[in-house]
């Protein structure tokens, strides 16, 4: 695994630019914190790893979707980590959130666990969907990631845009 | 909860990295498996000096015990000296190549890499540099033993012949065991800290 010379700060903007994205499609596809750190670092990996085949045509974010989502679906729990994990002494379960005052970080990171919630129960195509809608990419940039045309977009999102509704008025109804 | 609550609550999400805790410790078993590293070169290092000192010592006595029909072990000991040199190159390679203590983790995860890359590709020939001249030199002390009448036990050809084929085998094993130390000890601690600089690339402090 040897590092094409621009690959690093290339990586390195992308990261700044757009870690979020990976960190988002990480716990949207891992069912805890230690799995989804564990997915977030298969994904960085196989960014770093295609990172010289990225054409400066596209859209960075583009390609960074496409990776993450690809790595997420084939994703298998544990499986990473039993390849490449960093250290076996070296537990990664533990991810802190930004600065944010306590009780209101401690009310939005609730509703924000259980939006993550719902989106997990939905279908690995319509999660990829509405993660790429929340993330407020158009229809072109999703039809992009997806290989899907923009009608087909269109028609799938407000299927799992609807979905994902149902899902949440679902969380909220039992929660009283 | 509408829509556009959805969203904003999505947008306001905060930004995750490895908790610092977790973190240290994860520099700590990277300076501990750093230094594991440097320890593991420098006894490799002096152990096959040493090797080397003690095989040119006993050549040496053969030769001079010789006389004028002690050249062709002269040529052995020639053949052996760029290998002990070669190791006592390393060590003093090894003393320049100290990385600053201030030096940050992603400096010293790089040096480390750059270090195992470089062990990698001297185990990977170490046909050419070290096996290649010892064997060269067993040879040559071998045949000059044979030839001139000194063979004690390897006085008939089959007994050379069992003697040369021992030889190879052990060379051949022991090359052996330098490719699976590059496959079972080199490649996946380069690959851990292929890792580790990629998360330390990502953002996490170094």
């Amino acid at each position: 695994m040897h590092s094409h010379p621009d690959v690093e700060p290339l990586f390195k903007s992308w990261i700044e630019e757009h870690g979020g994205i990976i960190q988002r499609i990480a716990r949207s596809f891992a069912k805890n914190a230690a799995d989804a750190e564990d997915l977030r670092q298969e994904m960085l990996l196989q960014l770093w790893v295609t990172a010289p085949k990225f054409s400066q045509q596209s859209k960075a974010s583009t390609w960074i979707y496409r990776i993450s989502f690809n790595t997420a679906l084939m994703w298998h729990r544990g499986a990473s980590r039993r390849n490449r994990r960093i250290d076996s002494e070296c537990d990664l379960s533990q991810i802190q959130s930004g600065g944010m005052d306590p009780a209101e970080g401690v009310a939005q990171g609730e509703r924000l666990a259980q939006l993550y919630d719902s989106i997990r129960t939905m279908s690995k195509s319509d999660r990829t969907l509405v993660l790429m809608m929340l993330d407020d990419l158009s229809y072109r940039e999703i039809a992009e990631v997806t290989g899907l045309t923009e009608n087909q977009v269109g028609v799938g999102l407000t299927r799992a845009r609807k979905r994902l509704m149902e899902i949440m008025k679902g969380v909220t109804n039992e929660l009283g | 909860m509408n829509w556009d609550d959805l969203t904003t609550l999505w947008r306001k999400q905060p930004q995750s990295r490895l908790a610092d805790a977790q973190f240290d410790r994860l520099k700590m078993n990277f300076a501990k498996k750093s230094r594991k590293l440097a320890r593991a070169l420098f006894w490799r290092d002096i152990r096959e000096l040493l090797a080397a000192a003690l095989l040119m010592f006993l050549f040496v006595k053969d030769a001079l015990h010789r006389g004028s029909a002690g050249w062709p072990i002269w040529l052995g000991i020639a053949l052996l000296v760029p290998v002990a040199g070669f190791f006592v190159k390393e060590r003093i390679r090894a003393h320049y190549r100290k990385t600053a203590p201030n030096a940050s983790v992603l400096e010293k995860v790089e040096a480390d890499l750059a270090e195992l890359r470089r062990q990698r590709s001297l185990l990977q020939n170490v046909g050419k540099w070290y096996l290649g001249p010892i064997f060269l030199s067993w040879l040559v002390v071998l045949a000059s033993t044979h030839f001139h009448g000194l063979g004690g036990i390897l006085r008939t050809p089959l007994q050379m012949s069992g003697y040369a084929a021992g030889g190879v085998a052990l060379f051949y094993f022991i090359w052996k065991l330098n490719r699976r130390a590059v496959r079972r000890q080199i490649d996946p601690r380069i690959s851990e800290l292929e890792t580790l600089k990629i998360g330390l690339l990502a953002g996490n402090s170094g």
